[in-house]
């Protein structure tokens, strides 16, 4: 085994982390307050979601039955999530960080055995891959924990110290598989080329499961409020929520490990799935010792080759778009435009996850029709479309936050070019936000519309929805360029770092917390309005310009401070 | 025109004047205030106090008019990655207003002349430091600029295009252009250029054209044993460890 602290590469990574906190303290009210802020948010909000909205409703008196068993397969889904997350994440994120950067070239260039540069690197992809899905994971095990509904009694003292590090192992499976797979393809295939195939075959893996996921949403819907206890439903439920049941999964073993390691009653149990984990994780940390000074030196020395050589012509499909759909705007902002869409489309690791995203809301979408509770009514309408258009929202969110947040922060390597080009600084600003705003308004008004005919919206409901979708995105867009404007980050090229920063989950909580609010206050002055009757119009006309102006303001108060900000902005 | 990050003070009531159709050299020591003072030439930075004009506009009041005249080619050339260098130039002369045939007709020039015409096609990502700055280059020719601010020109280049670049120099100072040169490589300032701006501490120390700026050192010789001369400081007299 390669002793990799001797080689100082993780002394300097700490050493820099340590610097990057000293930097913090500088602006400690803003930085720290921040930061404290968010992990209260992200911890909170994910513990209240799986505490009160997911076991809160599965542990109801009317669900006792079957409570605990649909909690044994969603924990199970859940892991399942995890591992394909964590393992698709960490096949990104060595490529970027073990293979193409630069710090590796560097590494490389010293005494150092590759071996060496592998692991280190290896680390730091693991943490920046695997954190935010540890994070999340905590509070859904703080969650299992508390609740005694799970084994009949509370999990002990030792599960709270014990849980977390039972999710580490399990977490690092999916890492190590990642890096093998990384490692084994590009041996032999150049690594950008590896990256199309891997993320290739992610993407045929997905389309893949398209058949079990519109399985389980059918079946959902199968099931109504009124005949929730009727066995044969239940088992349809069941059989969908099954998910993989192998004895060979890993996410398998964690769960029993969790259950196991909740029920004093279970004895060495736990022993079992946690030392399956832990023997599996050495099994292929050993393996990729021995696979690492075979493959690793071979692999980043092809790391240069693959380019492509574009076709061979000054045309390319791309400037259709600009005689046609841009040709309302000015030849720069065209030019802005078309150098975005370009740059965004040929790096598919950025945007492949989120296709996956899209890809399961439209199948939840589609699959609308197959309810068989009567979606004619006013109640399920209003209830379905609100669902439906949070959800395009939420996924919008993730969108703005992951891609318009750190759009200007880009520009800021190459301010030279925009910089000194004779255009306003403003219109960059704009230009991001229009761009943002004109994707989230595609995606969400192509779910909405699927979902309005699929149910056969009325049109009042169907324009309420659209008005919404219109403000939303408005509001998302403006959130996410203007936070980006007024905390840019000059200093990176790496997008996904940019919308990991502070700056950058802040965005996502706001843009969150504001999409969930305005769906929720509409959606039951709607209800009490539109189906119930039980509010007039005058009270509902105010609930709604009352909604109308907070939307206003997160329209127009994040970019208006944006526009001040970058009429005096300088390039350092 | 005078600089101030928060309480350092980077340049100190510089005064330049720059007259058109010359070469003119920028040196000084790291840190001195080069960067700074090219930034605020080009209007990427703002100054605390002073004016800047490129030509008879004001960059501060009129921005548009004076970045129309003026090409930067920075020391690092960062480019977008997942464009193609030919993408690159149109995204560019787009930007300056430029008409499609013109881009086209002035990329083909420039890429040609700098020797990248075979790579066109070919992301930046998969470009060397010196094929970089070979796409800079025909960018920053590509609108014909009438002042060019070069921040340490020749990095990364092959002898065969820095050939090239110092022609294309003297090509613009001839039709009246000016080039401003920031550069350490002083050979280059010294065969360059007809006037040589010496900056330290955010300061102008010296100015003048080679042959002047040995008589204020008061020696012959290199331009670089003059450079030396004039920027030496002062350094702490330490007493002996024994004695």
């Amino acid at each position: 085994m390669v002793p990799i602290k001797q080689y100082g590469i993780l002394g300097v990574k700490s050493r820099m982390f340590w610097n990057t906190i000293k930097d913090f303290k500088k602006r400690w009210f803003l930085n720290i307050g921040l930061a404290l802020f968010l992990a209260v948010v992200v911890f909170g909000g994910t513990f209240v979601f799986f505490h009160y909205v997911v076991f809160g409703t599965l542990f109801q008196d009317q669900y006792k039955e079957f409570g605990p068993i649909l909690a044994e397969r969603l924990t199970n889904l859940s892991f399942v999530a995890f591992f394909y997350m964590l393992l698709f994440s960490n096949i990104v994120s060595v490529l970027a960080t073990v293979y193409f950067s630069k710090e590796t070239q560097f590494l490389m260039s010293l005494p150092i055995p590759h071996e060496g540069v592998f692991w280190g690197k290896f680390l730091e992809s693991l943490i920046y891959s695997s954190w935010a899905l540890v994070a999340v994971s905590m509070p859904l095990l703080l969650s299992f924990g508390i609740r005694k509904e799970m084994t009949g009694v509370p999990a002990p003292w030792w599960f709270y110290p014990v849980a977390p590090l039972c999710f580490m192992v399990f977490a690092s499976i999916p890492a190590l598989m990642g890096a093998g797979l990384t490692l084994f393809f590009t041996s032999w295939l150049p690594a950008r080329r590896a990256r199309v195939l891997l993320i290739g075959m992610f993407v045929l893996f997905i389309l893949a499961a398209w058949p079990m996921a519109s399985r389980l949403v059918h079946t959902v819907h199968q099931i109504s409020p009124e005949t929730h206890s009727d066995g044969v439903e239940l088992e349809a439920l069941l059989a969908a929520l099954r998910g993989s049941r192998s004895a060979w999964s890993p996410h398998i073993w964690m769960n029993r490990a969790l259950f196991a390691l909740s029920d004093p009653a279970a004895g060495g149990e736990f022993l079992f799935w946690f030392g399956l984990l832990l023997s599996t994780s050495l099994l292929l940390f050993q393996v990729m010792r021995h696979l690492v000074p075979r493959l690793y030196y071979r692999g980043w020395s092809m790391c240069g080759l693959g380019g492509r050589r574009r076709k061979n012509t000054d045309w390319s499909p791309w400037d259709v778009l600009e005689p046609t759909l841009l040709r309302p705007f000015g030849r720069a902002t065209r030019a802005l435009v078309l150098k975005d869409v370009k740059t965004f489309w040929r790096d598919p690791g950025q945007w492949v996850q989120l296709v996956v995203l899209f890809g399961l809301l439209t199948i939840y979408v589609a699959n609308l029709k197959s309810m068989p509770v009567g979606v004619e009514s006013a109640y399920w309408q209003n209830i379905l479309s609100f669902f439906n258009l949070g959800a395009a929202c939420f996924v919008a969110s993730t969108m703005t936050t992951r891609f318009a947040y750190p759009m200007l922060s880009l520009e800021g390597r190459q301010c030279w070019v925009i910089g000194l080009a004779p255009i306003k600084s403003t219109r960059l600003v704009w230009q991001k936000f229009w761009l943002s705003w004109f994707a989230c308004a595609v995606a969400v008004g192509t779910i909405i519309g699927i979902s309005s005919e699929t149910i056969q919206l009325k049109p009042a409901m169907k324009a309420v929805c659209y008005t919404t979708a219109l403000l939303t995105t408005l509001g998302l867009s403006s959130l996410a360029v203007g936070i980006g404007a007024l905390l840019p980050d000059f200093t990176q090229d790496n997008p996904a770092s940019i919308a990991n920063n502070l700056g950058g989950t802040f965005t996502v909580v706001i843009s969150m917390a504001y999409v969930g609010l305005s769906m929720f206050v509409e959606g039951v002055a709607v209800d009490a309005y539109m189906v119930k009757r039980a509010i007039g119009p005058r009270s509902f006309f105010a609930i709604y310009g009352v909604l109308l102006l907070v939307n206003l303001m997160v329209i127009l108060l994040p970019m208006g401070l944006a526009l001040r900000k970058w009429r005096k902005i300088e390039y350092l | 025109m005078t600089k101030h990050y928060d309480q350092l003070v980077a340049l100190s009531n510089l005064n330049l004047d720059v007259p058109w159709g010359q070469l003119y050299g920028f040196l000084g020591p790291n840190g001195a205030g080069k960067t700074t003072t090219i930034k605020l030439l080009c209007g990427l930075l703002r100054p605390t106090e002073g004016t800047i004009l490129v030509g008879d506009v004001d960059i501060q009041k009129n921005p548009m008019e004076a970045k129309k005249q003026i090409g930067y080619i920075p020391d690092s050339p960062y480019l977008y990655e997942k464009l193609t260098a030919w993408e690159f130039l149109h995204f560019v002369g787009k930007l300056y207003g430029m008409p499609k045939t013109e881009i086209d007709a002035k990329g083909e020039e420039y890429m040609e002349r700098l020797g990248i015409a075979e790579w066109k096609h070919r992301l930046v990502q998969d470009f060397s430091h010196g094929m970089r700055q070979r796409v800079v280059f025909s960018a920053a020719f590509l609108h014909n600029p009438k002042i060019l601010i070069v921040d340490e020109p020749m990095v990364g280049l092959d002898p065969q295009s820095a050939r090239m670049v110092k022609d294309l120099f003297r090509n613009l100072a001839r039709q009246g252009g000016t080039v401003f040169v920031s550069t350490h490589t002083l050979s280059l300032a010294e065969e360059l250029c007809d006037r040589i701006g010496i900056i330290q501490n955010g300061s102008m120390i010296v100015e003048g054209t080679v042959e002047e700026l040995k008589q204020r050192a008061d020696m012959q010789g290199a331009l670089e044993d003059i450079f030396l001369e004039l920027t030496k400081e002062e350094k702490a007299v330490h007493p002996p460890v024994f004695s």
